[in-house]
């Protein structure tokens, strides 16, 4: 228990200074030097205490069209389209705009995905983009629509999000990078 | 020519040459013409007429007999020449710049972007083909074809010395050319107001001797060698990690194209799309934080320890 | 006494013949050994050398013969009786991954390789229910996954000198003991963290393994290697771009046409130095012939996607090669689509056969390019003789008769920024990996071809190691018609389609044709068919469980019957399609039929096997080279 006060302190005190931005969301903005959050925990935690840290972060960059703007010229220009799909509805990767995130959805669970890559494949980006870049990627595939808000976190965790059309985020569920994960049936476009 | 860098009243270019020349001459015809007519102004200013008589009833006489309708006919059969002399030799210099005097010697695909230029040399055969960013070599006496994209918003090519503006339009090529007379420096600049960063989007056309350029191309066709001392080393990797998503060095793994083509980058006078001199303390600076120096521009600050900052300008100033 | 004697023989002989003309359902006769294929009426001239000419029952390489002609000389099954095909029995292997292997079988024993995590698994054939032998686990890396750009499939292995020798995703190949799935060797082809996977049919003639790279939408840098088969040794690689020296060009080389002569190609019809991240992977077919000591493969697409980042022919990507089997120096190349805008790759198999030409024999191989045209080009020189459309194209008009180059239609040029609507074929083909079969009866092949077209917005791409390398950003349709699928009879000799079955959804399946001219496919939405080959006609059609990808096969089983396996799991390119209504889940099953269902397999009362001995396990504690 105390330990997560101490995170979520922690987590406050981040947030602060994650503040100043630049106002039209153009270019790098001013965050400080960090090298990525805290670790959050990506299941639930043992012993079955209540798991608060993923509703703690906000992404900074939350609603700033500038900032989706600019994550989407990133997520073409890093080459994250070429497996998520230029719609990001999946291909090699999986689809980002359902509501299925198997590492957790929340803006600070897809920057950890991001920031640190993933077993079967996601590149770990946190040495190549700073903190910045990967919010405004964060930022924009919010825009799509599939993210969870943090204060679904919970929710998520415990499968009671309900998807965004019948089977699971409509015809897209099912894709090779999640065979038999979704329950719909068909399947992403090769991208 | 150091002096004034942008002056475009003395030009080195066959692009632009019969632009100034005729410039000038336009000058000083416009210039005889304000003087003779300042001169006749002023002496019909001072010009005592002689006094008339009032006639029976006291009042001045209508009609007056002068010279006046002459002076009309002289000032316009001397405009008319004049206008007819100007007229001849804008259409010749029009038709002087529409296109080089031979055949261009190659041609660059220069692409526009916020706020930096992307150069692309197009090779004799596809194997010679390559990009850089910013800085344009050409070789002094031969035409040089233009083709100018934008990848975003509407920029403006602009080397005052070489040639006039041409806009760089989204959607469009646009087809220009340049030619130096004479071996040297000459600054460019976007001419079209372009966003946060506009005053800030120069760039450096070098003009030498075939030979030399014939050597800056082979340079830049060349890989560049692997690095040795250990800091230069240790710069290599930091770029391949924490650069490579967004600039090319080619002959290296870093192949992004999202930032300027940094390949050779040691070899360039300028940075930052010429807003800074290439040097060691420049380029640091930069590195610590490109918002400082050019804010608002599309590179972020990339949080590196000062150890690597100081590797990584060590292996950028090693790539001539 | 010679007339007793006579007439004892004759009705010996009457006897035997009556019995034979009981009726299959009693016990089959051993089949007799390999005959000469008669032709049937109407046959174009065309043949085949089938050597090795394995038994005639056993499947022992995905193409069947160095060939890879894929024609069964079995005639059990035929005309008559193959709408009385039934499942005999199944094998799944839990793997949700397409399934578009062929299933090989030698010694009563059957090889099956999974997809990712490319589990082996020996089936004893000669015990009811078909056992597990031994399986083997070679424990790919699960990056792989995230760097295959169409699935986490595999197409084949290979047995070969007692071993069963393949592909991991992970970029290695392995080879196992046959008999007791005992790890033999291991050996490291390429890093899986740079975006290379192998998804290719390991393939042996004589003793070399021949494997290649995936990985053009990743910016690979497209490879093809031989390794030693008694040691997994790698004994040379032939790069598919690049400098000579790299691409193993050498004197001996002699490209057919004079455009692909020259210094360097590889290198100098790319900008500068984009030849190291090329594209123009391996991940197809490779046949051989065996006189002429020649392997025959083709190479994937250029890299980037995006044509405008790459001017120049881009050699030698989207061509294929004629290799000396030996050293791998290259004898001749064509390149099918010269600066590739569509990725229109050339890897698919290059069928070995011989045909009469303008009164002699050439001998010749048939290609089904990506770009819609079917190639029949001399092997020996490299001449294209015929370059004509199999399928629905708008991207060229045609092919240069003296250049052999395709004419580009202009409006078709994708450039970037700018949607291009309506190109067809779609980036995979009017005919993708699946493999076509040659029957020496009709001198015909057979495919399953696609009618998919594509609006395509190309996005200029960064190269960024372990990310695509890629731009293409696409929305696929059907061509006119509306059928996503066709299976094709093709002439080789005219260029023309001899009979064609339209199938709404892909055709992504091998083909399979018997000496009984019994022609096999599968379709997209799970329909396994049986057709004459010599008419098109289908005779026999059956659902399974997921769509069909995979290869047929037949084979002979110990009890002499003959028996038709394939795999049912759809993935793979196929999923491009995924949209498509009624487009099926995932699947893992092998069905194998037989006619009546009846099989060791499957009847009355308690059939087991061996109970209470468990399955053999394979020792791979002992450490391998790697």
């Amino acid at each position: 228990m105390k330990r997560l006060l101490t995170l979520a302190v922690a987590a406050l005190a981040l947030g602060a200074c994650q503040r100043q931005l630049h106002p039209t969301g153009a270019g790098g903005a001013n965050l400080s030097a960090t090298k990525g959050l805290p670790q959050l925990p990506t299941g639930d935690i043992a012993g079955a205490a209540a798991s608060t840290a993923g509703q703690v972060f906000e992404n900074p960059y939350a609603n700033d069209p500038g900032a989706q703007a600019e994550g989407h010229r990133l997520f073409d220009g890093m080459n994250c389209s070429g497996c998520h799909g230029y719609g990001l509805k999946g291909g090699m990767g999986p689809d980002l705009t359902d509501t299925y995130w198997r590492y957790g959805g929340t803006p600070a669970a897809i920057y950890q995905s991001i920031y640190q890559g993933r077993p079967k494949g996601m590149p770990a980006w946190g040495v190549a983009l700073p903190p910045s870049d990967i919010w405004k990627l964060v930022a924009y595939i919010e825009s799509k629509g599939g993210a969870l808000s943090p204060s679904q976190y919970q929710a998520g965790l415990q499968g009671d999000v309900v998807p965004k059309a019948p089977g699971g985020g409509g015809a897209n569920a099912q894709n090779a990078g999640n065979p038999g994960e979704t329950h719909a049936p068909g399947g992403a476009a090769r991208r | 020519m150091n002096g004034a860098p942008m002056s475009y009243l003395a030009t080195d270019g066959a692009a632009a040459d019969p632009v100034t020349q005729l410039g000038w001459g336009l000058l000083a015809i416009s210039t005889a013409v304000v003087v003779i007519v300042a001169l006749l102004l002023a002496w019909a200013l001072w010009r005592q007429r002689p006094a008339l008589a009032l006639d029976a009833d006291g009042r001045l006489p209508v009609a007056r007999t002068g010279p006046g309708l002459r002076w009309v006919w002289i000032g316009v059969g001397l405009s008319t020449v004049a206008l007819f002399i100007s007229t001849v030799w804008t259409l010749q210099t029009l038709a002087a710049v529409r296109a080089p005097p031979r055949a261009p010697a190659f041609t660059l695909q220069i692409t526009g972007h916020d706020w930096w230029w992307e150069v692309r040399y197009v090779g004799a055969a596809p194997g010679q083909d390559f990009t850089t960013a910013n800085e344009i070599h050409l070789p002094v006496g031969q035409p040089v074809r233009v083709e100018l994209r934008s990848a975003d918003v509407i920029h403006s090519f602009w080397a005052p010395k070489l040639a006039g503006k041409t806009d760089v339009i989204p959607g469009r090529t646009n087809v220009t050319w340049i030619e130096a007379d004479k071996p040297g420096v000459y600054r460019g600049q976007c001419g079209e107001y372009c966003g946060l960063e506009h005053a800030r989007m120069a760039l450096q056309v070098s003009a030498e001797s075939p030979a030399d350029f014939r050597a800056w191309l082979a340079r830049q066709l060349a890989d560049p060698a692997q690095p040795q001392a250990p800091s230069i080393a240790a710069g290599a990797a930091v770029f391949q990690a924490r650069c490579g998503v967004c600039h090319a060095i080619r002959g290296t793994p870093a192949e992004g194209i999202y930032g300027p083509d940094l390949s050779h980058f040691g070899g360039r006078a300028m940075l930052a799309s010429g807003t800074e001199p290439n040097d060691a303390q420049h380029l640091d600076a930069w590195l610590a934080d490109p918002q400082q120096v050019k804010p608002g521009n599309e590179m972020p600050r990339v949080p590196l320890t000062d150890g690597d900052r100081a590797s990584l300008v060590a292996y950028l100033q090693s790539l001539k | 006494m010679f007339r007793t004697h006579l007439f004892a023989t004759c009705a010996v002989a009457i006897a035997g013949l009556s019995l034979a003309a009981c009726g299959n359902e009693a016990q089959p006769k051993a089949q007799a050994a390999v005959e000469r294929p008669v032709h049937d009426a109407g046959w174009n001239g065309a043949v085949a050398n089938l050597a090795p000419n394995d038994p005639a029952g056993e499947w022992r390489r995905p193409g069947r013969d160095y060939a890879g002609t894929r024609y069964s000389p079995l005639t059990q099954v035929n005309a008559q009786n193959v709408a009385q095909l039934k499942v005999a029995w199944t094998f799944a292997d839990g793997v949700p991954y397409g399934h578009e292997g062929a299933p090989l079988v030698a010694n009563n024993t059957m090889y099956l390789v999974t997809p990712f995590p490319n589990v082996a698994y020996a089936l004893d054939l000669t015990k009811p229910g078909a056992p597990i032998k031994w399986t083997y686990s070679p424990n790919p890396s699960p990056m792989a996954i995230g760097k295959a750009c169409c699935d986490a499939v595999l197409r084949g292995w290979a047995l070969a000198d007692g071993k069963l020798i393949y592909n991991t995703l992970d970029d290695h190949t392995v080879a196992v003991d046959a008999n007791t799935g005992k790890e033999l060797w291991r050996t490291k082809l390429a890093n899986v963290e740079n975006g290379v996977t192998m998804t290719m049919a390991a393939t042996v003639y004589g003793d070399k393994v021949y494997v290649g790279n995936s990985g053009g939408e990743m910016g690979a840098h497209g490879w093809l290697a031989a390794l030693d088969v008694n040691s997994g040794k790698e004994l040379w690689r032939a790069y598919n771009t690049g400098p000579d020296d790299l691409v193993k060009i050498g004197a001996d080389f002699k490209p057919y046409y004079s455009w692909m002569r020259g210094k360097d190609l590889g290198a100098s019809s790319w900008p500068a130095g984009m030849w190291k991240h090329g594209g123009a992977a391996s991940w197809g077919w490779v046949t051989y012939d065996p006189d002429l000591k020649l392997i025959y493969y083709g190479t994937a697409n250029p890299s980037p996607r995006v044509p405008a980042q790459r001017p120049g022919l881009n050699l030698w990507s989207a061509a294929m090669f004629a290799r000396d089997a030996d050293t791998g120096m290259a004898r001749w190349a064509y390149q099918f689509t010269p600066h590739d805008q569509w990725d229109y790759d050339g890897v698919n198999e290059d069928v070995l056969i011989d045909i009469p030409w303008q009164g002699r024999t050439r001998k010749v191989l048939v290609q089904f390019n990506r770009n819609g045209f079917a190639y029949t080009i001399d092997r020996v020189t490299g001449e294209v003789l015929v370059a004509k459309p199999f399928g629905n194209l708008n991207w060229a008009t045609g092919i240069d008769p003296k250049t052999a180059q395709p004419i580009v239609n202009p409006a078709m040029q994708p450039k970037p920024g700018v949607k291009l609507p309506n190109a067809c074929p779609t980036d995979i083909g009017v005919k993708d990996w699946q493999p076509a079969a040659f029957s020496p009866r009709t001198g015909l092949l057979y495919a399953g071809i696609f009618n998919v077209c594509m609006d395509v917005t190309d996005h200029p791409v960064s190269y960024i190691a372990g990310t695509p390398y890629d731009g293409m950003d696409m929305q696929r349709h059907a061509g006119p018609g509306g059928n996503w699928g066709e299976f094709i009879a093709w002439d080789p000799i005219h260029g023309r389609k001899v009979w064609s079955i339209k199938e709404p959804f892909l055709t992504m399946s091998g083909a399979l044709v018997t000496a009984s001219d019994l022609v096999f496919y599968g379709t997209v939405d799970g329909w396994f068919r049986a057709a004459d080959a010599r008419t098109g006609k289908v005779l026999w059609s059956q659902k399974l469980g997921s769509g069909v990808i995979g290869q047929p096969i037949d084979y002979l089983g110990p009890d002499g019957r003959e028996y038709v396996a394939v795999y049912a799991g759809v993935g793979g390119a196929a999923m491009v399609a995924a949209q498509q209504p009624g487009f099926p889940p995932r699947g893992d099953t092998l069905y194998v039929f037989s006619v009546g269902g009846i099989s060791p397999s499957s009847g009355p009362g308690l059939i087991s096997s061996q109970p209470n001995k468990p399955a053999a396990q394979p020792d791979n504690t002992t450490p391998s080279r790697t």
